[in-house]
Formats: C-alpha cells, sequence, structure tokens
C-alpha cells in the first residue's frame, strides 16, 4: 500500500515536487508555479499530478514559506507586545549600532510594531531572578482592556530575566488565556531561552508576527490533504535542518522561517555521504539570489544566532550566506568603469530578456548571448527568452565602453564569477578553512551555470551537480529526520558546584525534549540527544559551542582546542565562562534510506548530443555538444566544453573538465590534470 | 587655484573587464585582511566593535583595496606608509619580510590605544606595494586603565611609538616586540591583537601575489591606473555639480575636560569647478585637555565627509581625494603637537564632518541631513563589586538621535558617527557583571529637532549603584552646539546627565572619578537630531502619528508642528490646524 515518500518546497516563482518510489528505487519530480494567494492549492495540485491515491503517501515532508513570505513582504499579524514597566523602548532601539558607517541617512530596519503597540506591565524580576516587583494585576487587565478593545490577533511577551526566571510571563499568559483565549501568545522564554533582551524580544515578536498565518496555513494543510485520503503526521521543515510534526510546528512558527531554504544544505549532507565528500560548499543560485552554506565533516553548520533583514534570531538555524549576486545582478558603469552588481532586476521586470519591461542588461542576459543559456531550455521550455533583446541590452554596455558585445558579455560573466568567488574565498577566511579541501555542490536553476567557473577561480577540483539539481531542497527534505532544540542561558564559571547545577538542568531539558519526540511518534529507541555548551573568554561576546562533558577540566579543554582551530589562537591561562547549555534532540525515522538506487549496470555505451551549439569561450566560438540529462546514464564520461540541459536547470562545463554521470544520475565534474 | 584637465574614458589603458576584475579582487582581499584580524584578534573591541582598519597600498603608497571599521579611520593608513618609508629613509630600505609599528598621535593622527602596522609586499625580489591595518588595543599604559578622562599631556597617555621595525626579514625582533606589549596592562591581549595584525598583513600579501601571478604585475600596475582614474572621474563628476563658492559653518565643544573654555571648530569649504578645498582657519589653538588631534586624522575626517556627501556607496582608492584640499593652521586642536593630550581626539572630529555637511548643504540639499546628536557620550563606572569580590571597569557609549533629511526622518536611539557599528551593552548582561540596576531606557519624548522631517530622538538610561565603592567618569559633549536643524528644521533637544545622592540632585555633563554610594542614581540623556524643512510642512497626518508613538507630545504638536489635534478623538482638527499655521 504505502509505496510513496513525498518531498515539497515551495519557492517563489515555483513549487518543487519531489517524490521517492520506493518499490522502483527512483525519483520523480514535478514543478509547478506557486499559488500566492493560497500556497496549499498549489500543493494539493502538484501532489494530485504526482500521486493517484494519497494513501499510498507514507512521508510527507513539507518546506513552507508562509511563515518567510508574511515577514519578508511585512504581511505578519497585528502584534501587541508586553514589556517591563520602564523598557519600552528596548525593541525599538535595539543594540544601536549602524552598520551602513558612511551614510548619513541611515535607518534601521522598520520595526514589525509600531510603538503604540508595545505595553508596558509593573512588574521588575532582577539579574538572579528574584522578584523585586510582583506583576500588577489590575494594572495588566487595564493593559490587556486596550490590547482585546484595539482588536489584536497576536501577543508577543518579553520581560526583563525572563530567560532566569519566566513565572511572570507564565503569569501573564494565564490572565490572556482567561480573558480572551482567541488570542495567540509567544512567551520569550518558550522562544528562546536566552539572555539579551533585544535579541530575544525580537525573536518573540517575529515568532507573534508570522504566528496566526503559519497556524492558519498548516491547519488548512492538514484539513485538506487529510480529506483528500493522506494518513499519518505532515512533517514540516525547520530552520535547524530537522523536521517537527505540524502540530509542533505550531507551537513553535518561527522555527519555519528557513524551512524552504535548509533543504538544499539538508540535501547536501546526503550527497555528499552518498559520494563520499564530507567538506562541501553548497552553492544555490536562482533568478535573484545567490545563496552560500557549508558543509564541514558531514555536518550542516547550524548556528544558534542569526540575522534577518536586520532582526536578530536567537533559534538554532542552518547558517545561510545571501550574497548579493545572481542572474538578475545589473552590469552598469560608474566613472567609466564596468560594474555588475549589487544592484538587481529581481524578478520583476527580471532580465531584459524576460521581456517583462526590462533594458538593463543582466549575468543572465549575458549567459543568453553567450549561448550558454538556451533561449527555449528555460525552466523546460515553460519560458522562452528574448535573445535579442540580450543583445541590445548587452550592447549598450558595450558601446559605452567601446567592446564587442560578445566580449562584454563574456566579461559580465566573468566579473560576476569573479565577484562569487572572491565573497567564497572571505567567508571560507572568516570560518578558518581553505576552499581547496572542499567539493563544490550546485543547484537551483542558475547554480549549474556557473558552478564550475567558480570553482575553477577558488582552486576546486570537484564539482557535484545533482541529478536533480532544480528540485534539489525538495529531495533534501526526504532525507532528514527530527530535531528539537532546547536552551538555557547559564552564566557560571564552570566551578564544580556549577556542574552539578547544570547536570541538573540539562536533566530537565532532555525530559523537555522527549516529551516534544515522543508527541512527534519517536519511538524511545530511535532518540538520541546530544549536550553542548555554548562557552568563551571572560570578556567576549560571542561563544563557541562545544560537546558537553560531565568533567568541567575536560570541557574546557575542549573549549581551548576548538577556540585554536576556529579562532586561529587559544588561551590555557584565559578564565572560560559558560553562557548556554544546549541539548538536541533528534529522532529518526522509521523510513527507508535513500538506497544506492536501482541496480542498472553501467553503460557502455557513449553519449549522444541532442545538438551541437556555437557558443563564445574565452572569446572564441567553439562548436560544442548540448546534452539532454535525460538521455545521460550511469557510466556515461565526457569532456567540456559542453552544455547538459534539464527540465530545472542548465550546467555549463567548460574546457578542461571531465564529467562522469554517477549511479544515481548526478554529475561528478573533476578538473583535468594538464 | 588651476583647475585640472578633465579625464576622458578613452586613455583607460587596460581592458575595463579585467581591470574590474582586479578592482574586485582588491577589495576582496582587503575584506580577507579583516575576516583575518577579526578571527584571529584578542580584544572584543576589535573583533567585535570593529575598532580597527585594513588596507592594501601600491608601492607609492597608494590605497588599492581598503576594508574599514570605524568610519573615521578612512584613508589615512597611506600617510603613515609614507611617514614611515621617509623615516627609514626610503623606499630601499624595506626588505621582504619587515614589518613596522607605530602609534604617536603626532604622526598617526589618532589616540595611542591605536596601533598601526606596516609591512612591504615584493614580488620577485621587486617591492610592489605595502599591506597595512590600525587595530585599537585596550590598554597602551598610562595613568589610567584603557584611557584617562583629564590628561593634559601625552605622556599621561601610555606610551608612545615611533615608526619601528618588529620584524626584520621576517625575523622578530622580539626584544622590541616585549618593551612594547609590557608597557600595557594586558600585555597577553596586546600579544595576541598584534600577531592578528601581522597575520592580518601576510594574507593581504599572499592575496595580492595571487592576482599578480595571475593577472601578471604589468596588467595589475596598468588596471591599477584605470581604477584610479575612475575613483578621480567619479569624484570630479560629483564636485562638479556643487555650484561654486565658499561655504561656511562653526560650532564648538563645550570644553576640553580640564577647563571650561569652549573649544571652537570653524570650516570653510571652497568649489571652484572640480576642486574643493576644506580650510579649518579660525579653530581652536591647541588644548590643554584631550580634544587634541593629529593632522592625519583630521584630513581623515575631511575625507569622511567628503564621502558622505559625495559617494557613500562606492570603494575608496588611491584615485579619490585628488581635488581635496584640506588647509588647517599649525599647532591648532586638529594640527596637535607634543605634549598635547590627544585621547578624545574625536570629539571635535564628530563636530567637523557635521559641520561640512552643514557648510555644503545648500548646494547639496538631497545629499544633507540635519546634525547628528555628536559624541561620545561616554558614561563609566570603575569600583570594586561586592557580589564578586572583585573590581570592575564598565565603559559606555550612548546612543542619541541623527538629523532628519530629505526623504525621511532621522533615526532615533543610535550611536554617533565616529563610532560606526558600536553595539550597546544588554540591560541582562550588565545587571548580571556588574555591581548595578538599570532604572529605566527609553527614547527622550519630544528630543528630535522639529521638521518637514523630524530629527530622530536621543534616549535616557538610568542606573542605580548597588555598591559603595564606585567612581563615575562622564564624557557628555554638545550642550553648547546641540544638533541643528537645516532648511528651516528646528535644533534639537541638548544632552542632560542627573546625578542623584539621596535627596540632593546634580547636573553635569563631564566627570572624572566622582565617588558614588549605595543607592545612587544617574540618569543620562542624549540629544536628539535636527529637523530637515519647516515643521509647519509636515503633514498633519504624520505629526498625529508622532503623537500616537508618544515621540512628540499634543504640546509640541501644536507648538513646533502648529496642529491641533483633538485630545480625545486623537484626531487632527484641519481647520484649526490651517488656521494656526497660517497665524504663526
Amino acid at each position: 500500500m504505502s509505496q510513496y515518500q513525498l518531498g515539497i518546497d515551495i519557492g517563489g516563482t515555483f513549487t518543487d515536487l519531489v517524490l521517492y518510489d520506493k518499490s522502483g528505487g527512483s525519483y520523480k519530480t514535478e514543478k509547478i508555479l506557486t499559488t500566492p494567494k493560497n500556497l496549499a492549492d498549489g500543493v494539493l495540485e502538484g501532489m494530485q499530478n504526482l500521486v493517484g491515491d494519497f494513501k499510498t503517501i507514507d512521508y510527507f515532508v513539507h518546506g513552507t514559506t508562509a511563515g518567510l513570505n508574511a515577514f519578508l513582504e511585512r504581511k505578519g499579524s497585528d502584534v501587541a507586545l508586553i514589556v517591563t514597566k520602564g523598557f519600552r523602548d528596548v525593541y525599538e532601539i535595539g543594540r544601536a549600532n549602524r552598520p551602513d558607517m558612511y551614510s548619513i541617512k541611515y535607518r534601521k530596519p522598520e520595526p514589525l510594531v509600531k510603538r503604540r503597540n508595545i505595553f508596558e506591565v509593573e512588574e521588575r524580576v532582577l539579574a538572579d531572578g528574584s522578584v523585586e516587583t510582583a506583576i500588577d494585576e489590575a494594572q495588566l487587565n487595564e493593559v490587556l482592556d486596550r490590547i482585546v478593545q484595539k482588536g489584536f490577533n497576536s501577543v508577543s511577551v518579553s520581560l526583563l530575566h525572563a530567560y532566569k526566571n519566566p513565572d511572570h510571563e507564565i503569569a501573564i499568559r494565564e490572565v490572556i488565556k482567561n480573558r480572551a483565549p482567541q488570542l495567540s501568545v509567544s512567551l520569550s522564554h518558550e522562544i528562546a531561552r536566552e539572555w539579551r533582551e533585544y535579541e530575544r524580544t525580537s525573536t518573540t515578536v517575529i515568532n507573534g508576527y508570522v504566528a496566526p498565518i503559519v497556524e492558519n496555513y498548516l491547519s488548512s494543510l492538514e484539513e485538506r490533504t487529510e480529506s483528500a485520503g493522506l494518513v499519518g503526521d505532515l512533517y514540516i521543515m525547520q530552520s535547524n535542518g530537522g523536521v517537527m510534526t505540524s502540530r509542533v510546528a505550531k507551537q513553535m512558527p518561527i522555527q519555519t522561517l528557513l524551512s524552504g531554504p535548509v533543504g538544499g544544505a539538508v540535501g547536501s549532507i546526503t550527497l555528499g555521504n552518498l559520494t563520499q565528500y564530507k567538506n562541501l560548499i553548497c552553492v544555490d543560485m536562482g533568478g535573484t539570489s545567490f545563496d552560500v552554506s557549508l558543509v564541514i565533516d558531514g555536518e550542516p553548520d547550524v548556528t544558534s544566532e542569526t540575522s534577518l533583514e536586520g532582526f536578530p534570531i536567537l533559534t538554532p538555524m542552518v547558517n545561510i550566506h545571501t550574497i548579493g549576486a545572481g542572474g538578475g545582478s545589473i552590469a552598469w558603469i560608474e566613472g567609466g568603469g564596468l560594474r555588475v552588481g549589487p544592484k538587481s532586476a529581481g524578478s520583476d521586470p527580471g532580465p531584459a530578456c524576460y521581456g517583462k519591461g526590462g533594458t538593463q542588461a543582466t549575468v543572465t542576459d549575458a549567459n543568453l548571448v553567450l549561448g550558454r543559456l538556451i533561449e527555449d531550455g528555460f525552466l523546460g521550455g515553460n519560458m522562452i527568452l528574448d535573445k535579442d533583446a540580450a543583445f541590445k541590452a548587452v550592447k549598450e554596455i558595450a558601446d559605452r565602453l567601446g567592446l564587442g558585445v560578445l566580449e562584454t558579455a563574456e566579461g559580465i560573466c566573468d566579473i560576476a564569477n569573479a565577484k562569487m568567488a572572491d565573497a567564497i574565498r572571505t567567508l571560507t577566511v572568516s570560518k578558518g578553512i581553505d576552499p581547496r579541501d572542499f567539493a563544490l555542490v550546485a543547484f537551483g536553476g542558475a547554480g549549474p551555470m556557473h558552478a564550475v567557473l567558480i570553482a575553477d577561480l577558488l582552486g576546486i577540483q570537484k564539482i557535484l551537480v545533482p541529478s536533480v539539481a532544480g528540485t534539489f531542497s525538495a529531495w533534501g527534505m526526504l532525507q532528514t529526520d527530527i530535531r528539537h532544540d532546547a536552551v538555557r542561558t547559564f552564566v557560571s564559571a564552570l566551578q564544580d558546584e556549577d556542574m552539578t547545577k547544570i547536570d541538573a538542568l540539562y536533566q530537565e531539558m532532555e525530559e523537555e525534549t522527549k516529551t516534544i519526540l515522543s508527541q512527534q511518534r519517536v519511538k524511545k529507541e530511535n532518540m538520541s540527544l546530544q549536550r553542548s555548551i555554548d562557552l568563551r573568554y571572560m570578556g567576549q561576546e560571542y561563544t563557541v559551542n562545544v560537546p558537553f562533558q560531565s568533567d568541567n577540566g575536560r570541557v574546557m579543554d575542549l573549549f581551548h582546542q576548538m577556540h585554536g582551530k576556529i579562532y586561529g589562537h587559544s588561551n590555557q591561562e584565559g578564565a572560560v565562562e559558560a553562557v548556554n547549555i544546549r541539548i538536541t534532540g533528534y529522532g529518526k525515522l522509521e523510513k527507508n534510506d535513500v538506497e544506492e538506487s536501482n541496480n542498472t549496470p553501467k553503460t557502455a555505451t557513449d553519449v549522444i548530443p541532442k545538438t551541437n551549439k556555437q557558443v563564445i569561450w574565452n572569446g572564441t566560438e567553439i562548436n560544442t555538444p548540448v546534452l539532454m540529462s535525460e538521455h545521460l546514464q550511469y557510466g556515461h564520461r565526457f569532456y567540456g566544453p559542453a552544455i547538459i540541459e534539464d527540465p530545472s536547470t542548465t550546467t555549463v562545463v567548460p574546457y578542461g573538465y571531465r564529467v562522469e554521470v554517477d549511479r544515481l544520475g548526478n554529475l561528478e565534474i573533476t578538473k583535468e590534470e594538464r | 587655484m588651476a583647475t585640472k584637465t578633465k579625464i576622458e574614458t578613452h586613455t583607460f589603458l587596460e581592458n575595463p573587464i579585467t581591470t574590474e576584475i582586479i578592482r574586485n579582487a582588491l577589495s576582496s582581499a582587503a575584506e580577507e585582511m579583516n575576516a583575518s584580524l577579526a578571527r584571529s584578534s584578542f580584544s572584543p573591541i576589535i573583533y567585535e566593535m570593529k575598532d580597527c582598519s585594513v588596507g592594501i597600498f601600491n608601492r607609492h603608497a597608494e590605497l588599492l583595496g581598503q576594508s574599514a571599521g570605524l568610519p573615521i579611520f578612512l584613508g589615512n593608513l597611506d600617510d603613515c606608509i609614507k611617514i614611515n618609508t621617509k623615516y627609514i629613509g626610503g623606499v630601499d630600505s624595506y626588505k621582504p619580510g619587515d614589518v613596522y609599528i607605530m602609534n604617536d598621535s603626532y604622526l598617526t593622527g589618532t589616540h595611542l590605544n591605536d596601533i598601526t602596522v606596516i609591512s612591504p609586499v615584493f614580488y620577485e625580489e621587486e617591492l610592489v606595494g605595502f599591506t597595512a591595518n590600525r587595530a585599537h588595543w585596550l590598554d597602551v599604559g598610562g595613568q589610567d586603565p584603557g584611557f584617562s578622562m583629564n590628561a593634559t599631556e601625552i605622556y599621561q597617555e601610555g606610551i608612545r611609538i615611533p615608526p619601528t621595525k618588529i620584524y626584520d626579514g621576517g625575523v622578530p625582533l622580539k626584544d622590541i616586540i616585549n618593551l612594547i606589549i609590557t608597557n600595557s596592562r594586558f600585555s597577553e591581549a596586546a600579544l595576541g591583537d598584534l600577531n592578528a595584525q601581522i597575520a592580518a598583513c601576510r594574507t593581504g600579501e599572499k592575496r595580492f601575489h595571487e592576482i599578480i601571478g595571475r593577472f601578471s604585475l604589468e596588467t595589475v600596475t596598468r588596471s591599477i591606473i584605470d581604477i584610479f582614474k575612475q575613483s578621480e572621474l567619479l569624484d570630479r563628476e560629483m564636485i562638479s555639480q556643487i555650484a561654486d563658492g565658499v561655504y561656511e559653518a562653526e560650532g564648538c565643544l563645550d570644553n576640553d575636560g580640564v577647563s571650561n573654555e569652549p573649544v571652537n571648530v570653524k570650516v570653510k569649504v571652497t568649489v571652484e569647478g572640480e576642486d574643493i578645498t576644506i580650510d579649518l582657519t579660525g579653530s581652536s589653538e591647541q588644548v590643554r585637555g584631550m580634544t587634541n588631534c593629529g593632522l592625519a586624522q583630521t584630513v581623515s575626517a575631511c575625507r569622511v565627509a567628503f564621502k558622505e556627501l559625495i559617494s557613500p556607496d562606492a570603494p575608496v582608492t588611491g584615485g579619490n581625494f585628488k581635488t581635496l584640499n584640506v588647509i588647517v593652521p599649525k599647532r591648532t586642536i586638529f594640527s596637535a603637537e607634543q605634549p598635547a593630550a590627544c585621547v578624545f581626539y574625536y570629539s571635535a572630529l564628530g563636530l567637523l564632518i557635521d559641520l561640512v555637511v552643514k557648510a555644503l548643504s545648500p548646494s547639496l540639499k538631497e545629499k544633507s541631513a540635519g546634525a547628528h546628536y555628536g559624541d561620545s557620550m561616554i558614561i563609566t563606572f570603575a569600583g570594586h563589586d561586592p557580589r564578586r569580590n572583585s573590581p570592575f571597569l564598565n565603559v559606555e557609549a550612548t546612543a542619541g538621535g541623527w538629523g532628519g533629511f530629505a526623504e525621511n526622518d532621522g533615526q532615533s536611539g543610535l550611536i554617533n558617527n565616529v563610532n560606526g557599528d558600536f553595539k550597546n551593552l544588554p540591560i541582562e548582561v550588565l545587571e548580571d557583571k556588574y555591581p548595578f540596576k538599570v532604572t529605566t531606557y527609553g527614547l527622550r519624548q519630544n528630543s528630535g529637532g522639529p521638521g518637514r522631517n523630524r530629527g530622530g530622538l536621543g534616549m535616557q538610561r538610568g542606573y542605580e549603584v548597588l555598591t559603595d565603592e564606585a567612581d563615575l567618569y562622564l564624557w557628555f559633549e554638545r550642550s553648547a552646539t546641540p544638533a541643528w536643524g537645516l532648511f528651516g528644521g528646528g535644533e534639537a533637544a541638548k544632552p542632560e546627565v542627573i546625578i542623584y545622592e539621596g535627596k540632593n540632585e546634580e547636573k553635569a555633563l563631564k566627570a572624572n572619578a566622582k565617588p558614588m554610594k549605595f543607592g545612587n542614581k544617574v540618569i543620562v540623556k542624549t540629544g536628539g537630531g535636527g529637523g530637515f524643512g519647516d515643521p509647519f510642512e509636515r503633514e498633519p497626518n504624520r505629526v498625529l502619528e508622532d503623537v500616537m508613538d508618544g515621540y512628540i507630545n499634543l504640546n509640541a504638536a501644536l507648538e513646533q508642528y502648529g496642529v491641533v489635534i483633538n485630545p480625545e478623538t486623537l484626531s487632527v482638527d484641519e481647520e484649526e490646524t490651517a488656521n494656526y499655521r497660517r497665524k504663526n
């Protein structure tokens, strides 16, 4: 009966579906236009196209952008924020820093809650967790009167030192539940139990801002898939790289924020495992974005603190570095010199070749002029590109510079590739790693078009293009397990007596985590819990997350060692301070792991190009074979220059590279020794 | 003065594509130097507050790529290299693997805590350029930990280092390094930070080599000439849009910290074709207190002001500022000489930057903004924490309001223009670490200068002392020159500090080691930003919004903006507003 596993990723333009057929060990993909008005419409439509009977799906995982879109488009719910009396402006002031240092017109990101919607409650907890001023219930009720009267549908509560003593936040929720049970309530100590009031407040506000939207979306999806016959849970991709059931997701909507984008990083790990590469630079390039994430020693690079559009977020997330380049980057002239980006044509009007009114030359236009992008092969032929418009746009720049059109087009691509390579190199320097020790994984619509050229600039020898490059995030989601993170701020110098307290806290958090895992039907034997601790040298702000050891000497040794590895130095004599303790709980899902696909033997045939085409390489037109991914078989091997067309992406392989097709249909591209 | 000939694009030497790739690669190399410095430095002031700056230069000490932490460090590492070269007898004295260090305020322009490190870069035995950086060390000796609030001579401020070789042909000169770091109260951190600075130079050198290896020295040299031309062309295009003329502005700091005399800053900007001259004649003579600044840093501040107005987005290169001329008479606060104290070199610079913007605003309305609240608004507590039985030192720079501008209101609660990406200290961390309770932290109602676009609000932060051993230090400024408005916009509120000892209430803006007792309270209030445009032209609805958000009260809405609001219904009385605005 149960035959299928289904992964679905909703993107800005397309909704991607990947279906794994357990009986045949094969994958099917589907790409349909996203339905922004009601995202669930697109999901249902795609599902119906792929699977007749929903009962045959025994595992359904979904990356949702409902929360992220609401946040990015500022279409979240009306949130009221309750804070400690005297501290109304913590949220608006933030950390008061000015990242845009030469601008006298700098403005902080517009707060998600207006000042008039921030309410002070008479209460005060001190740094040691003791209560200095108890909640003034009468005054709290007055505040609630105003909140109810103003018609908010979501309330975030963030009180000073609630990470240490959450009693007042809990008491406020009780009062709200009695007074106005329809309100969605987010408490700071439940969303991010860490110190630093601004960061915790920001996290809690974002949660409150997206909560009603995510809740509604998930409830409607549950209902509609269930009535269409789906049995079992909906699993939702989390920002931390694991999944959770939709029920848990409704309690922690902020965890769905990067639900879509992390799929690629998670997929990369699986791809790495299948191909024996443990260190990966993952490049996800779409029409307008260029995202880079890292896999180091087979583990995703998860950070406990990040910021989105200038708002800090204190929940664990896969580190995704967005770099201002992509197919939409605009070529322009400044001081007589050629520049590419950071301004982007976006998807509307988009590159000139989209024919939607864009007139400025972009990287996508340059690729089209060079013949690296096929005008009728874009998105599997779903979109025909206007090559004349691209040529005209590039020519305008070329004329102003006194260069040829083809030379300018190749120049635009070269500059864009060099900038992307530079950005990746800076990222690796800041992490203390060498890109030459890594393989590059390229996915997204435009990633494989630039990947080999970027790798070349970084001295990377190996490039992997997954067989499902265009729907890689959805594929990645199928490969992951349940994850739950818990955190407590516990500032201490790790004396012996502290270790006992820490152990007790860990036990408390482990019980909590187990409860949440078993709510998601994870059996005891499939649970695993990892203890870790955030440490730093006294006086530092940022911390290093270290696997916990019950012996305080050993934990400090490990810290010195890891600090040395990350920062290039350590100080054995330096005083060490613990800041946060963390539990990461995993629940292994009982589903089949990806198999080494089918047993198809290596083919002995040679690959036959669909056609040959004149493409510009280093200023020279070369007759270049164009291959179709559907014709590629395990064992095929060929050499650049070549262009491989897939319904969802185009891979560009220059001269000097060898391409091999592996058992799963992935492309392994290797630099040829010269 | 003669206007130089205009550059034509056809005079470029190299293919613009190659030039652009090299330009980006050099900028990125500087970013990598910065990443390397941040990654391996010991002190949070470097890796978190970014009190540092790095750059790559050609053999003529012209800037190829830079990555600045603090804006105020923009473009004077090149001067330091030139000074160093002159000091050691010319470029022929450099050897591969040499490293030099200096911090002399009168040469580098800043305070002694800022340590500059310079290393020559050789390619196949030829000197091709330099890598250099500057970073703030926590302590360089001197009469007080960190820095002093009442020095009158540089000798009280720490160890003073002239251009000094610390690596000779790749070999560390350990005695000299030891001599320097032994003078710091935190010598281990000093050595760690020094090593990080040297590592950053090496990172830059390695990337410089790779770039030359990839493109050839000849191509890189030609492209660099083109890159400079592009920068110069852009500057000239921008300056030529400013109407020729003489633009003036002046203001003053309250005092120099040891006297009550105002410290004057006078700016005269002359624009003639594509040339611009900033003349600081008329600014105060060198003072006895600490508000003196070395010439190199004064030039740097003029460049920041120029850049803020002319091209905030384009990266700076050695081709920039060719037509910017800075005139500073000898022995003033902007050209300090021995033995002037220089710890607060930046207070006058922050004002200077604001004044250049003010002076040029008539011709650059769209690019200008009302003044910001100023600097440095520092409150420091030092003493003994009874809970931990240990000494403590907490230094906080306080945020305030920025000026309104053509498109929008000024930002509230933002750090000042010389402190860059500096972050405030979270209350939960402060109360855990130090014996204080924060009593309030919020925006100051009505503190922004009124205007069609309002100035940002200043803020207030209250402290209650929970120890009997605490000394208070204050460095609050600009009460004599609060943030001014532009184009009819009004002035913002002044800073204010109130100290409560029992029933006693005292106001002060500066203090040095004032003893505090358990239960004493201090409230600091910073100024707002200046308004932009006539407040009577502000749309009544935006005034109403400000009232609803509590940024201003009903009184200010009426008196400053001429908007009549019904306090019951919170709605604008259009007719009464029109009447009021007509009459007043």
